[in-house]
């Protein structure tokens, strides 16, 4: 089952086995989770909606139309909406705020296994990504943690091409001041 | 070094960045980037943001995760599909040549009893019927290919307002 392709185990899943469900889990659970981490910014957010998510693909799976897009556009599509939908409802915290007050809630959800993953760059770049506006945010994660074409994270967040290049310009440039160290000139 | 520039002029110098598009135009544009040092400059400014944010190294989910997920989302009941009827075409007329021998056959038979009321032997002498009579079959006609079209395009309409 380890070398069977997407389309064949969402099939596989929509006719209830969980075996299938199980490898496609493996196969996109990191992805997942680390889309959604980046995107919210809090690893129990990550935790939760990764498992919403995966149940969705469970209940949902006679649903997915592989004549339509991949089964990563289409996992990638539910995470992106839970994770909009839950930061829209605040329960995890405010995600667009001012450098201090983004420095303080990532330090806050970060648990003593964040600490040793995570290093210090790696925390400054976790608050740049958490004082971009979401939109931006989102393009920026794909993008450069996803390797995704533009063209497909179009089609996952349903907006145009160019809007979405707009957006990353926009973002590198906030994300140049940001990332530039005091007086380095360097991001 | 300010990186203002086009929009076109900028997606052209991510299709360089990423590698992204058509490789005619990512050529063009590279050839474009050497002899420009604006665009080298944004080029750097892109590889220095892409640098910078992969200190933000993947994370590993929690063990015993997979195992949380998976037990939790198995014991829910799988949706069925949205059912997706195949909406059919208007009805082919083909099939609808016997409702038109019907009709016709209706319509003439209808004709016949009315002439062979004494009232109409009375009513068809009158100048005002004379004049109306062409009218009326015109109309009749009309309202039987109305009557018909409605007909074939019913299944088409009743299973449109049902998606």
């Amino acid at each position: 089952m380890e070398d069977t392709p997407d389309h064949a185990l969402v099939a596989e899943v929509a006719r209830g086995d969980a075996a299938a469900l199980r490898t496609l889990y493996l196969r996109y659970e990191r992805p997942t989770f680390n889309l959604i981490l980046r995107l919210a910014g809090n690893r129990e957010m990550a935790e939760d909606m990764v498992q919403e998510a995966f149940t969705r693909v469970w209940t949902m799976a006679r649903t997915f139309r592989g004549d339509r897009g991949t089964f990563k556009g289409w996992l990638f599509t539910i995470a992106l909406n839970l994770t909009r939908t839950e930061l829209a409802r605040k329960r995890y915290g405010v995600r667009h705020l001012a450098d201090d007050a983004v420095e303080d809630l990532v330090s806050e959800a970060d648990g003593p296994d964040v600490q040793l993953q995570r290093s210090e760059a790696g925390r400054h770049v976790a608050v740049a990504l958490a004082g971009l506006a979401p939109h931006l945010r989102e393009v920026v994660v794909m993008k450069v943690y996803h390797h995704l074409k533009f063209r497909e994270i179009a089609e996952i967040t349903k907006t145009p091409e160019g809007t979405l290049k707009a957006r990353f310009h926009r973002a590198v440039a906030e994300l140049r001041e940001r990332l530039t160290p005091a007086g380095s000139g360097q991001p | 070094m300010t990186i203002e520039r086009s929009e076109g002029d900028r997606n052209a110098l991510l299709a360089v960045h990423f590698g992204e598009g058509d490789a005619r135009s990512v050529a063009a544009a590279r050839a474009h980037v050497e002899g420009c040092p604006r665009c080298q400059e944004y080029l750097r400014i892109l590889s220095g943001v892409e640098a910078a944010l992969h200190e933000w190294r993947e994370e590993s989910p929690p063990p015993g995760l997979a195992d949380r997920v998976l037990s939790r989302a198995t014991r829910l009941p799988q949706h069925a599909p949205p059912v997706v009827a195949s909406v059919p075409s208007a009805m082919p007329l083909v099939a609808l040549l016997p409702v038109i021998a019907v009709l016709l056959v209706s319509i003439r038979t209808l004709a016949e009893r009315l002439a062979a009321l004494p009232l109409w032997a009375l009513l068809e002498n009158w100048p005002a019927v004379q004049v109306a009579a062409p009218f009326g079959a015109a109309a009749l006609v009309l309202v039987a290919l109305g009557g018909l079209a409605s007909l074939a395009a019913a299944p088409a309409l009743v299973m449109e307002t049902r998606r």
